[in-house]
């Protein structure tokens, strides 16, 4: 028997021994040569069985893995033993001992240094395995893995059976000399994960946790004199300025406060400590400053560095942190009279900060030791003057030079930033070349408007698509398969899934009209058969008159994916049908507008055809005609249409025009009434069933409520050596919307009305038999995962109606204070910017949107909401009381900080032109007359930028709403002196 | 060759105190560069507060990384010097290759004598970094690039060897962004109220999205929509880097690529300046863009860049006309000299001069011609006789490449390049041309 055969019995046969055995005294030749076996047997063991088809397990024992293992460890060079499916298993005692007195390869080192950099280092790779490692001289660690070991050295498990222990052991950091002297350095060189060392421990009820961790075995071993205090009080400084990360930067200076430096070693560190203060993190560079604070006034400090150092905090993004810097130059400026000059220059910088207290604070210094005839000084403050606030700006009067705020005014038309000026056409596939290359990227989601123009292509191109130009559609179909495969990518949606699955059913379509020219589309298809238990799911393999695009469906059966399945659906019927009459649908301008005058003239075709339209595709049509400016194309439809075409066409286009004529396609006339604006209800329509009800669900204006509602809630606690779990009360806030139940005739009821349901589509519009777009208007998903890149798609079905969208969106993704997952912010950034392009003159439910966005966590979520304001709110489009009213409604019960909108409104709506300012005051005016009396956490802050409006718009009166609140709120000491500014 | 390079220092860098003021000692290795190690300059600096600081965001640059993993990270890459011309630059990469870095100082920052020119890699440690923390205001700081003969420390010598994984990505980066720079037009040009403005409005966190630069009135800030003539960065996060330097400059200047494929943050402090280039996005390294494929589709006579090797020296202005008048080169060919040239990490490209400057990477020629994957694959294509003509006339070419399990469509028609694969698909080619229009084009050149 060969050595191969042999070693795949011991395996087999779970012999280890033996193979030990014969590993010790086998040639490097000889144990070369097994290499392969071990690579075949290792792969064949490895494999994930089942017996039952619901559990998998690999194939090998433990006893089969551990010999595999063993001889891999010896026989494999280092490349492939890294490379092998565990390298970590051998870095166990256990399994080490066995072999390293025979084994011991040259890049064993190299192996468990390399380990010390990988994320989750293997856990049986401890403190004392490399100090015994290295004892024995088979060990040069790193100093990583030094640090890394020893950072879980005091947390030792407790070691009682079947009970969850630890214990805090400090001095096992005394069993070895070199532990102190030594490795607790290599803390301060390493970046580790110290800060979270020992974080999933318990050790029990009674623990006192401040008094566990490694601050305070450091404080206790410092202490106790056993480490050199003054170099760790240095490191620790340095190593929280060393670019970690923030949370490992404070636990160093934690560390170093923990040991409370006295004034004398603080003195010794000043460089150290000036230095902190260019550290990226505010923590740090507050508290660097709070200790820079206690030497300041010494007569050997030297404050020479830190008004050197001076510039970064008082530009610091932190309030405090400038806030503390100043603080700091005024007991500099009291101690040094000739400095005091220089720190009124250096103070300018503060001015940046478009904080009243800041502002004030740097102006008090600025004026208290500034030299008015000093130019350097009027120099400094020239770039900040547009800036200040109105408190600031009257201290700061005698240096100021030019008149107040020429030099940024602009007009509210000069700071529209927004893409709108001209409209961008979309390019519409005309040539075999486009087809190619369009659907080779179709289902990228390059463009949200491939979705619409692939099939428009393909439609268009049917006389074209034969011959060799078949055989090029290959790449694309591939592409299409592979998408079935699930092979998505982060910026692709189940849109692009629908439209590969579409794509497919064409190209069969293809392959059986033309068989021989499609033979490498055939190939392909081929290519991606699937083996489904016993049989082959052969994609060629349906009926004629049978698609895959009819069985789509997201995992949730979101509604809203319904009417492009529908529309693609009828697209595929066209092509098999040889029907090349162009798509009505069909977008003629970004981000999805039709110009009406090409909607009728494609209309015209169907006319002089005298064939109709497929609903699906009219109504989406309907819904993205650009009705801007609709006189040329109101003209052209007068003279060449004809019949309930001409009057419909009549109706959409005419502003203030009244449906007319006969109404056969009841679907067509709402969907048109639904696009024009104002949005209202018309007489001639409610018989097809657009009463209240529906108008309101298809215009989405819908009643909504921000509260404050009790739940309960699980919660754990440990008790007796037991994690327990506990029912407790808690509160939370929401934002509901009110979404009315569908009228349902009275004399349905019971196992009728139950029938009903299910016929839902007719049951929700009695008089219709086709649904609009609007009513699969629906978020079913539980949790998103690729939606976000559908939402523009859906919305842009009619982004004229588009509103009729935002319930649902709001509801599932905005309802709370926090957005519950990365999806659901998406989705509110997707609806945002759309928004941001198209809006016009929208209803409630956008401005609901719009305001809970500026209340939003996520700052590109707020932001993009502020730019909407920015631009559509001087041009009367936005309404701004509106707009005020809804925060102030969510602030009743703050759903989210006010402290949001505050930082909102000074960094992105303050001061961009006069008219903005006026809209701001109105604004916030909304929002005061809605708070409550007692005054809510950080009203304060509002209250101070409404004072600043007023008073920088000269407003002459107070709105009677905001008077009122203002006589309220002035029983509170804290606001009753901004408040008494008002002249209440 | 190994992937695996060696720094091999001298001496660690330090920043050494002495009685007459600070000397900050950068140490330098370059692979090329066999003959003992002379000192490339050596001198005081002008402003050695700023030059300091300059550092840190420096080194800061180095070791960030936007898209990797903190574990992910290897080692430190040390930065480059180039000394010569009268101007000393030290170059940078993160380590996700997606934000390179250089301070410039510039004749008048500095009173000192260049001995040599050429380019080096030069040690940076932490403890130097540390102590470049500490330069203050009115210190006098020497700076020496190499050793002087004159032994400057009088402590022990240590040699440093520092092995780490051949640095591919930064080497790539510091050869593709040059080109990226070549292109790139000033729009902006901000006072430093502006720029700290303008950076506080860098939104806190890591956004995902794409944020627009706009000028409102004569204020600048960050939006996250597009806007009329908005500057696109991607991954704006990364501008924070130079944030602590923002409070000491003079001015910012914005230079954005024409298709905001890359954008680069210019700060100003009197007679030296710091550059920041960002990539289209954090997940995007310069490396990665293949923006100098198109230049290596033809091969450049190795006598041409024997020539530009020996005729040129460090910070040297670039200039390919006289290049090629002097050695009677092909003038029609002259655009690809630059770019492959910068592609070899011959040519730095400096933005205010609006010019390409000679500076060679310390890293050996066949490690850095290896680094262009597409290329290659481009090149098995032709040897493995795959790539079909189909048409071919004045302004049209239609070819038919082999790809895997089909066959792609090539189209050259005028300026446009289009291919029916997965990379064109995806990109449009915005990240350099993919393998099957190389080995096209490759084809063609061929004749």
């Amino acid at each position: 028997m060969s050595i191969e055969d042999q070693f795949a019995e011991w395996v087999k046969t779970e012999q280890e021994e033996p193979v030990l055995h014969w590993l010790k005294q086998a040639t490097d030749k000889e144990r070369r040569a097994l290499v392969p076996s071990i690579k075949k047997l290792s792969k064949y063991y490895n494999e994930y069985i089942t017996s039952d088809n619901r559990s998998y397990s690999s194939r090998g024992t433990e006893k089969q893995h551990a010999i595999l293992h063993f001889a891999a460890y010896v026989c494999f060079n280092k490349t492939e033993y890294l490379k092998s499916d565990r390298p970590t298993w051998i870095i166990d005692p256990k399994n080490l001992n066995r072999i390293k007195d025979w084994y011991h390869p040259d890049w064993f080192s190299e192996m468990l240094n390399k380990e010390a950099e990988s994320e989750f280092m293997v856990y049986s790779l401890t403190y004392p395995l490399v100090l015994k490692l290295t004892d024995q001289g088979l060990l040069q660690p790193s100093h990583r893995l030094w640090a890394r070991t020893l950072s879980t050295i005091i947390f030792q498990d407790k070691g009682i059976k079947d009970k969850w222990g630890d214990e805090f052991k400090p001095e096992k950091l005394l069993e070895r000399p070199e532990t102190l002297e030594e490795h607790i350095w290599y803390f301060f060189e390493e970046e580790t994960e110290l800060h979270l060392a020992g974080r999933y421990n318990h050790y029990g009820e009674n623990a006192d946790l401040s008094k566990i961790g490694w601050i305070p075995a450091f404080t206790q071993i410092a202490a106790e004199g056993r480490i050199d205090r003054q170099r760790l009080l240095k490191e620790s400084l340095l190593a929280s300025n060393k670019n970690y990360n923030k949370n490992l930067s404070g636990f160093y200076m934690d560390l170093f406060s923990a040991l409370f430096p006295t004034t004398a070693e603080l003195m010794a560190l000043q460089p150290e400590l000036i230095s902190v203060l260019n550290a990226p993190h505010s923590k740090v560079v507050n508290e660097s400053l709070q200790h820079l604070k206690i030497i300041a006034g010494d007569k050997n400090f030297d404050s020479d560095s830190l008004l050197a150092a001076a510039p970064v905090f008082l530009n610091s993004k932190t309030k405090t942190t400038v806030s503390a810097g100043l603080m700091l130059l005024e007991q500099i400026a009291k101690k040094h009279p000739g400095k005091q000059e220089g720190i009124a220059i250096l103070c300018t910088q503060a001015l940046v900060h478009a904080d009243d207290g800041l502002q004030t604070r740097a102006a008090k210094l600025i004026s208290r030791y500034g030299n008015a005839a000093d130019p350097g000084l009027l120099d400094s403050i020239l770039p900040y003057q547009d800036g200040l606030l109105q408190s600031a700006r009257e201290l700061l009067q005698p240096y100021l030079t030019i008149q107040h705020g020429s030099a940024a005014v602009i007009t509210a038309a000069e700071a529209n930033t927004i893409i709108t000026q001209e409209r961008t056409p979309v390019q519409i596939v005309t040539s075999t070349d486009e087809l190619i290359f369009l659907s080779a990227q179709a289902f990228d989601n390059n463009d949200p408007l491939h979705i619409d123009l692939l099939p428009a292509a393909l439609v268009a191109m049917q006389p074209k698509l034969k011959g060799e130009l078949l055989a090029q559609l290959q790449p694309a179909l591939q592409r299409a398969l592979q998408l079935t495969r699930n092979n998505f990518r982060s910026t692709e949606g189940y849109y692009d899934h629908m439209l590969g699955i579409f794509f497919i059913d064409v190209c069969i379509h293809l392959v059986r009209k033309y068989p021989e020219d499609t033979k490498a589309l055939t190939a392909l298809f081929e290519k991606f058969d699937q083996q489904d238990g016993d049989t082959v799911k052969k994609w060629l393999n349906l009926a004629v008159n049978d698609n895959y695009i009819s069985t789509w469906s997201n995992y949730y059966k979101d509604p809203y994916y319904l009417p492009r399945k529908q529309w693609l659906m009828d697209v595929l019927q066209k092509i098999k049908a040889g029907d090349t009459l162009p798509l009505l649908s069909t977008p003629t301008h970004y981000p999805g507008w039709i110009d009406p005058q090409v909607l009728v003239e494609r209309i015209l075709v169907y006319q002089q055809q005298q064939q109709l339209a497929d609903q699906t595709d009219l109504l989406m049509a309907l819904g993205r005609v650009d009705l801007k400016d609709t006189v040329l194309a109101l003209q052209f439809a007068k003279e060449k249409l004809a019949g309930e075409w001409l009057d419909l066409l009549v109706f959409l286009l005419t502003p203030g025009a009244e449906p007319a004529g006969e109404i056969t396609q009841p679907e067509a006339w709402i969907t048109a009434a639904l696009s024009k604006r104002p949005l209202r209800v018309y007489e001639a329509l409610q018989p097809f069933g657009l009463d209240e009800y529906y108008f309101k669900k298809y215009t989405g204006q819908f009643s909504w409520k921000t509260l404050e509602e009790s739940f309960e809630r699980d919660e754990y606690k440990w008790e007796g050596g037991k994690m327990k779990t506990i029912k407790v009360m808690d509160s939370r806030k929401i934002l509901k919307i009110d979404f009315p139940k569908a009228p349902v005739a009275k004399e349905t009821s019971g196992m009728k009305a139950l029938l009903e349901k299910l016929k839902w589509k007719q049951k929700e519009r009695k008089q219709a038999q086709i649904p609009l777009l609007y009513d699969y208007y629906e978020i079913k998903s539980q949790f998103f995962s690729n939606e976000h890149n559908d939402l523009r798609r859906a919305l842009l079905m009619a982004p004229a109606n588009l509103e009729a969208f935002l319930p649902a969106v709001i509801d599932r993704c905005m309802s709370r204070p926090a957005y519950i997952g990365e999806g659901d912010k998406k989705m509110t950034l997707a609806a945002l910017q759309l928004l941001y392009e198209t809006w016009d003159a929208q209803g409630e439910m956008a401005h609901l949107l719009l305001a809970t966005a500026m209340l939003s966590a996520d700052k590109t979520a707020a932001q993009t909401a502020a730019e909407i304001w920015v631009q559509y709110a001087p041009v009367g489009k936005l309404d701004v009381a509106l707009t005020g009213k809804i925060i102030g409604i969510h602030e009743q019960v703050e759903f989210a900080p006010l402290k949001r909108f505050n930082d909102l409104a000074v960094q992105s709506l303050f001061r961009i032109s006069p008219q903005h300012n006026r809209l701001l005051e109105t604004m916030i005016a909304s929002i005061l007359a809605e708070l409550p009396a007692e005054p809510i956490k950080h009203l304060k802050k509002l209250l101070e930028l409404y004072k600043e409006l007023f008073l920088l718009n000269q407003t002459v009166k107070l709105p009677d709403a905001v008077a009122v609140k203002l006589k309220e709120w002035k029983l509170n000491s804290g606001l009753a002196k901004l408040i008494t500014g008002f002249g209440i | 060759m190994s992937d695996i390079i060696t720094y091999q220092y001298q001496n660690p860098s330090a920043l050494l105190k002495s009685a007459t003021g600070d000397e900050l000692f950068l140490s330098k290795y370059s692979e090329v560069q066999k003959k003992e190690a002379p000192c490339f300059f050596w001198g005081r600096l002008e402003d050695p507060f700023i030059t300091a600081r300059c550092l840190i965001t420096l080194s800061n640059v180095v070791q960030s990384s936007f898209s990797l993993s903190p574990f992910e990270m290897a080692k430190l890459k040390d930065p480059i010097v180039t000394a010569g011309h009268e101007k000393i630059r030290f170059e940078g990469f993160s380590h996700c290759a997606g934000v390179y870095a250089r301070v410039d100082v510039l004749p008048g920052g500095y009173d000192g004598e260049f001995p040599e020119n050429g380019t080096t890699n030069v040690d940076f440690n932490q403890p130097m970094i540390s102590a470049l923390s500490r330069v203050a205001r009115n210190e006098k700081v020497m700076l020496s690039v190499g050793k002087k003969e004159v032994a400057i420390s009088k402590g022990t010598e240590k040699v440093v060897e520092r092995k780490v994984p051949l640095p591919v990505k930064w080497i790539k980066g510091l050869t593709s962004v040059q080109l990226f720079l070549a292109e790139a037009e000033q729009v902006f040009s901000f006072n430093r109220v502006q720029a700290l403005q303008l950076f506080q409005s860098i939104p806190a966190g890591k956004p995902k999205a794409d944020y627009y630069l706009i000028v409102r009135g004569n204020k600048p800030m960050f939006s996250p929509v597009k806007a009329v003539n908005a500057i696109c960065v991607g991954g704006v996060q990364r501008l924070k880097l130079i944030e602590p330097l923002l409070a000491y400059a003079d001015e910012l200047r914005v230079f954005p690529h024409p298709q905001m494929q890359s954008t680069t943050w210019q700060l100003y402090f009197g007679k030296i300046r710091f550059s920041l280039s960002l990539s289209r996005d954090s997940w995007r390294g310069f490396s990665g863009e293949g923006a100098a494929l198109e230049s290596l589709i033809e091969d450049v006579p190795d006598t041409w860049i024997d020539a530009v090797d020996k005729y040129s020296y460090a910070n040297q202005v670039f200039n390919p006309v006289m290049l090629a008048a002097e050695e009677g080169l092909d003038l029609q060919r002259i655009d690809n000299i630059t770019g492959r040239l910068s592609a070899m990490g011959l040519l730095g490209y400096d933005l205010d001069e609006n010019h390409f400057f000679y500076r060679r990477l310390p890293f050996k020629l066949s490690r850095i011609l290896s680094l262009n994957p597409r290329m290659k694959d481009a090149e098995k294509l032709l040897e493995e006789n795959k790539v079909e003509i189909l048409l071919r006339n004045d302004n049209r070419v239609e070819a038919k490449v082999a790809g895997s399990g089909v066959h792609h469509t090539v189209i050259l028609d005028g300026e446009q390049e289009r291919c029916t694969c997965t990379w064109f698909s995806r990109h449009q080619g915005e990240r350099g041309l993919c393998k099957h229009v190389l080995a096209v084009k490759k084809k063609l050149a061929q004749g």
